[in-house]
């Protein structure tokens, strides 16, 4: 059995880098803004890198789960444990324009200002648990405009069943009044025929997600995957929503340089 | 002119056919397959059902053996065509061979390699989510 590990992922050389290219297909079915689109399925190109220069390093994840960037600096590595100082999104953007602004504005959402993405930085600190790592991560929303913060916690585990690795990631988040009052409160100027004011209190998200990975021959993997997370009742008050669930599956092939 | 082409086709039809029959013959002897074992990362156990077939030239006694450890896998008596069927798992190459009997003999040898997708093995990974 393999086990999640808070030691470095990679050498201890200077500088690391690992390219990954494919295609997935992937299936987003996102909390439901009123009167917006919020299932996407789509076969898109996947491109994710992860650069390591001494104590800093970047991954990107262009097609798996919701995507995203990963951005920090270790500051500590012990056996077992580490502490980083990390830069990423907490939450997904969206406008009038629904979650993507290439699609049409949304009658319903007509007037709302735009939901930026959090720019959050904290700590994350790693925690080797038996066969888990935990992660517990405090981060606060500080080139954003939400003035707010986010507590995330989850476990991780690597099954390694011959040559497959199936991973069990689960965990929860809470989101300050203010992180989720700028998403999902609705501001006395953005009251429309089917938006009435509202303040959002603060908020909590549990969720699970699995991935599959195969080498199906030298630098190229299959994957396979799936992600459920539901909120709590507190953002299906908010005029703005009608579901607080979401979730991805998606599976594709890369090539890995 | 023309005696010298001839003889160098004669020579050419002569020793092609022998030297690529060696070839084939020693090839054929012992194939595996499959020949590549791939892993997600370096150093980790690849597994694998691999099949030997083994066409030797003549029916007789042999083993097939690893060829470091000289760990006996299977041996066979009395015969020419016969095959195997190894459960492998190994995080590095592993070489086999074909050994006679009478004669203490390395008759064949193919190699199992493991290679691997990733040099390094993804313990810390953040799981990003909204």
């Amino acid at each position: 059995m393999g086990r999640a590990d808070a030691e470095p992922w990679y050498d201890e050389d200077d500088f690391d880098w690992q390219l990954s290219l494919g295609a997935f297909y992937v299936n987003t079915k996102l909390p439901s803004l009123i009167g917006a689109k919020h299932e996407f399925s789509s076969l898109a190109p996947l491109i994710d890198a992860k650069l390591r220069y001494k104590n800093f390093y970047l991954n990107t994840h262009s097609g798996d789960f919701f995507g995203g960037s990963d951005l920090g600096y270790q500051l500590v590595q012990r056996d077992g444990w580490g502490l980083d100082v990390i830069f990423g999104n907490y939450q997904i953007p969206f406008s009038e324009n629904g979650y993507y602004s290439n699609d049409d504005k949304v009658k319903e959402l007509e007037g709302i200002k735009e939901r930026k993405v959090d720019q959050s930085i904290g700590f994350a600190y790693y925690q080797n648990v038996g066969e888990y790592l935990a992660v517990v991560e405090l981060v606060y929303d500080v080139f954003g405009e939400s003035d707010g913060w986010v507590f995330h916690i989850e476990a991780t585990r690597n099954f390694e069943l011959r040559n497959w690795d199936l991973w069990l990631n689960f965990g929860a988040n809470y989101y300050s009044q203010n992180f989720n009052d700028y998403f999902y409160g609705v501001d006395p100027s953005e009251v429309n025929d089917y938006l009435y004011g509202f303040t959002a209190g603060d908020g909590a998200t549990a969720f699970v997600q699995t991935q599959l990975n195969y080498p199906i021959a030298q630098d190229w993997v299959y994957s396979a995957g799936l992600s459920v997370l539901v909120g709590s009742g507190g953002v299906k008050s908010s005029p703005l929503v009608e579901s607080n669930y979401a979730r991805v599956v998606f599976t594709g092939v890369k090539y890995v340089f | 002119m023309y005696f010298r082409l001839t003889q160098v086709m004669l020579m050419f039809f002569i020793l092609t056919p022998l030297g690529v029959s060696a070839k084939e013959q020693r090839k054929g002897i012992l194939n595996a397959t499959p020949s590549k074992c791939v892993a997600l990362n370096q150093g980790r156990t690849c597994y694998a059902d691999v099949v030997f077939e083994i066409s030797a030239p003549q029916a007789g006694d042999y083993c097939l053996r690893e060829s470091e450890s000289k760990r006996i896998l299977q041996c066979w008596a009395n015969t020419a065509s016969f095959a195997y069927t190894l459960s492998f798992g190994s995080a590095e190459s592993v070489s086999y061979e074909l050994i006679s009997k009478a004669q203490s003999d390395t008759l064949a040898v193919t190699t199992i390699e493991v290679n691997w997708v990733h040099k390094v093995r993804a313990k810390k990974r953040r799981w990003r989510l909204f």
